[in-house]
């Protein structure tokens, strides 16, 4: 979803960087719903 | 999934406990849940989410407590939930943690943890599948598919959120959506993300502001070598860029080689500055030994003069130490000869003294006043002192012959002591023996004078015991009559009254014998009435056998009872008889009782019988006691015979041993006498032997010390002389004419020793002198001086000064040398490491570069073309999807007249949000916002929704088929049409055997749907009670 999100909104498709950074953001917000 | 029962205890606003039958409930497929408000239907929805996943729904589980306010203290608060998914039954009970009651403490509380048990039902029994938590929430998350929030969404349908959704403006949309969709989770990355980067940002500010402190200590070390600016680069480009490390690192190398020049300048003034100092410490050195070996000279000289000077005493010294060493072969012999003499002298002090004290001691002691010591001479020894007294040996050995006969008298005197003691004993016997004789004589005569009185009064005594047999006899005989004579007197009282008894009972028999005959005569006088009464009418009578009974007696009014009356005056009577038969039997008893007694003498006078007991009772006492007496008496005599025979037998032996001890006595006055007069002569006037001999020791003592002193002089003569003999053999070998001479030249031990230390020292001197005159310094000096080469003391301090400059000049050098290198040192490492922090910065400042270019997009910023945020985007995507899904339920429900579509619609500021819906009518063509939607059809649409939004979601968690639903429809009153339209589209939902439960509190669907669930709000806590209208048409 983030990724399409992405190449909706710049017209590109993330790089390999972005896609590991927006995966790690999404990691950390389960890791909180979770401790919640 | 099904839910087919929920029981509820202590929880939500449910203080007892409560129980809802599913199946019941869902007889028809729809039932309405419904209740005031407040009264805790949305509970019912929690308690079951509670029990599958052990916690209530998003935000309702904030700030609630689970357990009820309404319950008691100890009921424990727990939902249990029978379920079936995939074919299978199950049945979770859970209970949330709450506080207990301590059963200890009044006011304490025991914390009661959260319990889970999960059960399947196989073959007809319940088998516990776990009993904890975590595993029986993995369970159930296994068959149910999904997560608490899905499950929520799609078992809860927010319907009345919908229709709100529909109503409200495009721009107010987003809160509305967000909440149904659940999309928190993007929101939350939007901050992530802008987190993220901030902290990226952070750290490379870290790292920028280490780089520029390491390039401030580059410049401070820098500046301590002021090396010159107008040749390097600028140091501003520190404050253009802070990542321009590429600049700083060729600024950085041109202040290392800058450091580098400085230093090698700076060792080379240095080196320059150690060569001057160290040739003035040279001069310094040369001047200082030259010093030092004119010294030495005018040391050397000085010592040589003063040996020259001692050379005549030394000579001197030397002489008398030659003479010392000739005397010294002689001294042996001087010192024997000097001994002898003192010895000799001793010897003869100590005759002259045990001589003077033996004639002192004569005039009071008789045994030395005897002594015979002829006349005294002097010796033939060559030596001066007292005359020797030749008679003193002789009498010593006398002396110690009477010595040796008085010792050996000493136990005859020890004897005569023991025969007087002895003598002292026997005497005291003799009395002793005298006395005992005269009182066993008064005893022997008092014991006879005993026996004959006892003998006169044994005889009246054997009388009055003789006759106690028979008074003993008589005293039994009278007591026996006197027990008779009460026994007959208790008798004829006892027959008094037998007598008395058997009058009455007589009477009583008579009477009741009357009594009886009476009442008979009267039952006789009555027997026809009384078979009159018995007759009944068609029986045959007792008497005539006549069925008939035309004309039955009467009677006198007695009757029936009269028959009862005479059997219990015949009870009566025979119990009166049986009381006289048993009282006459008595009065025979006792007659005869009196008469056995009477003949065995019971008629005597009870006071003759009571006084002839008495009487016979003191004779037998008096008889006893006499008896007694008379045994006591013949004991007596016979220890009176025993103690005069002893007493008698004790007389003559003590006769016989007084005349043994006057015959012994005799004996030894005898041996005494004999023994005394023996001994008198060995004393000599001295109280007893013993003292003799001792006046004997001390005589012969001092004699001996006497004769001991003059051996000891006559011994000490003749070694005195043999000394005197050698003396004289060694002097002509010694080199002196007499002795006397060379005892003047001997020199005392300390002397000799002194004498030969000095001429040594001396003498060491002069050598050590010689020694230092042939030195290489003393030659050299000497030498020096010859050419005209003089110590000058002005000179050295002057060189001192110019060494100790330069020495400082040399040391300065080396010191900025030093810091020059550590400088350097200094500007390679900090070089160095900010190459390295510079190198490891890059990666963080890229990813910090790409990070915010992420949370600007994700935020509507940036390069984001469209200005919409990641949470926009997924809800429109969202709702695109659930509208497509909700689409087909409405076409299906409205019969294919609507449909609804997703629109691009603008949000606030321009940006796109992309979250617009409108309603297409089919059978017009035309295009409505869903605001404009009538009750019903909005009903329509928002059901629509929530079932699109239930599929959605259903399709997302594996498909698992939901069978019970609940839909909060949130509306207020409908017209006939709209509800007509609601049921329709409620009644859609029941195909394929699915469970609706709907939560309103419409007045028309509680009309409508027959089937409730109703909560009943209540002071105490809420209740649940199922109804169910029977003609309801649903």
């Amino acid at each position: 979803v983030c990724c399409g999100f992405l190449e909706h909104v710049r017209g590109r498709v993330p790089d390999d960087a972005e896609k590991a950074a927006l995966t790690a953001a999404l990691e950390n917000v389960r890791l909180q719903e979770a401790s919640l | 999934v099904r839910i087919h029962r929920l029981r509820i205890s202590g929880f939500g606003p449910f203080a007892g406990t409560e129980e809802i039958d599913f199946d019941t409930l869902s007889a028809h497929g729809l039932f309405l849940l419904n209740g005031p408000t407040g009264a805790g239907k949305t509970s019912v929805l929690d308690a079951i989410c509670f029990a599958l996943y052990g916690s209530v729904p998003g935000a309702r589980q904030d700030g609630k407590r689970l357990r009820s306010d309404h319950a008691g203290p100890s009921q424990e608060p727990a939902v249990s939930c029978e379920f079936s998914a995939q074919g299978r039954r199950f049945d979770v009970t859970r209970s949330p943690a709450w506080e207990k009651p301590s059963a200890r403490g009044k006011n304490g509380f025991t914390t009661q943890q959260a319990k889970t048990l999960l059960r399947e039902r196989v073959d007809g029994t319940w088998v516990e599948k776990s009993a904890r938590n975590d595993e029986a929430g993995a369970e159930i998350l296994a068959l149910l598919g999904m997560d608490r929030e899905q499950f929520t969404r799609v078992v809860m349908l927010p319907q009345g959120d919908f229709a709100a959704f529909l109503r409200s403006k495009a721009t107010d949309r987003l809160e509305l959506l967000q909440k149904l969709f659940g999309t928190e989770r993007f929101e939350a990355v939007e901050q992530e993300l802008s987190r993220q980067a901030q902290a990226a940002k952070e750290k490379v500010a870290v790292l920028s502001g280490q780089l520029e402190l390491l390039a401030a200590r580059a410049e401070s070390e820098a500046a301590t070598l002021q090396l010159e600016e107008a040749d390097g680069p600028s140091r501003d480009i520190l404050a253009a860029d802070n990542l321009g490390a590429d600049t700083m690192a060729g600024r950085l190398e041109w202040l290392k080689e800058g450091a580098a020049e400085r230093r090698r300048e700076l060792a080379e003034l240095a080196l320059a500055a150690g060569s001057a100092s160290q040739e003035r410490i040279r001069a310094v050195e040369a001047e200082t030994a030259l010093r030092g070996r004119h010294r030495r000279l005018e040391e050397a000289t000085t010592r040589q003069a003063a040996v020259q000077a001692a050379l005549p005493r030394l000579e001197d010294l030397s002489r008398r130490l030659g003479r010392h060493r000739q005397a010294e072969v002689l001294a042996g012999q001087l010192r024997s000869v000097d001994a002898a003499a003192v010895k000799v002298r001793r010897a003869a002090d100590a005759m002259e003294s045990a001589f003077t004290l033996l004639g002192l001691a004569a005039g009071e002691d008789p045994e030395l006043g005897q002594l015979e010591l002829g006349p005294a001479h002097h010796a033939t020894l060559d030596v001066d002192g007292p005359a020797l007294v030749p008679g003193a040996a002789d009498e010593l050995n006398r002396l110690r012959s009477l010595l040796a006969v008085v010792e050996a008298r000493l136990p005859d005197e020890d004897r005569l002591k023991m025969l007087r003691s002895k003598h002292q004993q026997l005497t005291a016997k003799q009395h002793e023996l005298t006395a005992s004789n005269t009182a066993l004589d008064r005893r022997v005569e008092a014991l006879l004078d005993e026996r004959i009185r006892l003998t006169s009064g044994l005889e009246a005594l054997e009388g009055r015991a003789g006759a106690a047999a028979l008074r003993t006899k008589e005293a039994t005989a009278a007591g026996e009559l006197l027990d008779v004579v009460r026994r007959h007197a208790v008798a004829v009282a006892a027959r008094d009254a037998a007598k008395l008894d058997h009058g009455r009972s007589r009477e009583n028999q008579l009477e009741t014998k009357r009594r009886w005959l009476d009442v008979r005569e009267q039952r006789l006088a009555n027997a026809a009435a009384e078979l009159a009464a018995k007759l009944v009418a068609g029986e045959e009578c007792p008497v005539c056998g006549s069925a008939e009974h035309p004309s039955p007696a009467a009677g006198d009014g007695g009757g029936p009872g009269l028959e009862q009356d005479e059997e219990a005056a015949h009870q009566l009577y025979e119990a009166a008889d049986a009381e006289f038969a048993r009282a006459s039997q008595g009065l025979a008893e006792a007659d005869q009782l009196v008469a056995v007694l009477a003949g065995q003498g019971g008629g005597t006078a009870m006071d003759e019988a009571v006084a002839g007991a008495e009487e016979a009772r003191g004779a037998a006492a008096d008889a006893e006691q006499a008896v007694g007496e008379l045994a006591a008496a013949r004991a007596r005599l016979e220890a009176l015979e025993a103690g005069i025979a002893a007493a008698q037998g004790s007389r003559a032996s003590a006769e016989a041993e007084l005349a043994t001890v006057v015959s012994s006595l005799a004996d030894l006055a005898e041996q005494s006498t004999s023994l005394d007069q023996a001994l008198d002569g060995l004393r000599a006037g001295h109280r007893s032997l013993a003292y003799r001999l001792r006046a004997l020791e001390n005589a012969a003592a001092m004699l001996s010390k006497a004769v001991e002193a003059q051996a000891a002089f006559v011994s000490a003569g003749a070694q005195a002389a043999e000394a005197r003999e050698q003396l004289e053999l060694a002097l002509p070998q010694s080199g002196f004419a007499a002795a006397e001479e060379a005892r003047a030249h001997l020199l005392a031990g300390k002397e000799a020793a002194v004498l030969e230390a000095e001429i040594r020292s001396v003498q060491d001197e002069a050598a050590r002198v010689a020694e230092l005159f042939a030195s290489d310094e003393v030659v050299l000096a000497l030498e020096e001086t010859a050419a005209g080469i003089e110590m000058d003391h002005q000179r050295l301090p002057a060189l001192q000064a110019d060494a100790a400059t330069a020495l400082q000049e040399a040391r300065d050098a080396d010191v900025a040398v030093g810091l020059a290198s550590r400088c350097l040192e200094s500007l390679t490492a900090i070089a160095a490491k900010y190459a390295e922090l510079a190198g490891s910065a890059r990666g963080p400042a890229e990813h910090a570069r790409m990070l915010s270019g992420l949370a600007d997009a994700a935020a509507g910023r940036g390069d984001n073309t469209y200005r919409m945020s990641l949470n926009s985007y997924v809800l429109a995507a969202r709702l695109e999807q659930v509208a497509l899904a909700a689409s087909e339920r409405l076409v299906a429900m409205s019969d294919g007249r609507y449909l609804l579509q997703h629109t691009d619609a603008k949000a606030a500021r321009g940006a796109k949000s992309g979250l617009g819906l409108e309603v297409v009518d089919q059978w017009t063509g035309h295009r409505r916002d869903t605001s404009t939607l009538s009750g019903g059809e909005s009903f329509m649409a928002s059901l629509s929704l929530a079932l699109g939004l239930a599929d959605v979601v259903q399709q997302e968690s594996g498909g698992v088929e939901i069978e019970t639903l609940f839909v909060d429809e949130g509306f207020g009153s409908l017209d006939e049409q709209s509800l007509e339209q609601v049921m329709d589209a409620l009644e859609g939902l029941r195909d394929g055997g699915r469970v609706v439960g709907l939560v309103s509190h419409v007045a028309e669907m509680k009309q409508r749907i027959g089937m409730q669930l109703q909560v009943l709000k209540g002071r105490n806590g809420s209740t649940l009670r199922i109804s169910e209208a029977l003609d309801t048409p649903v």
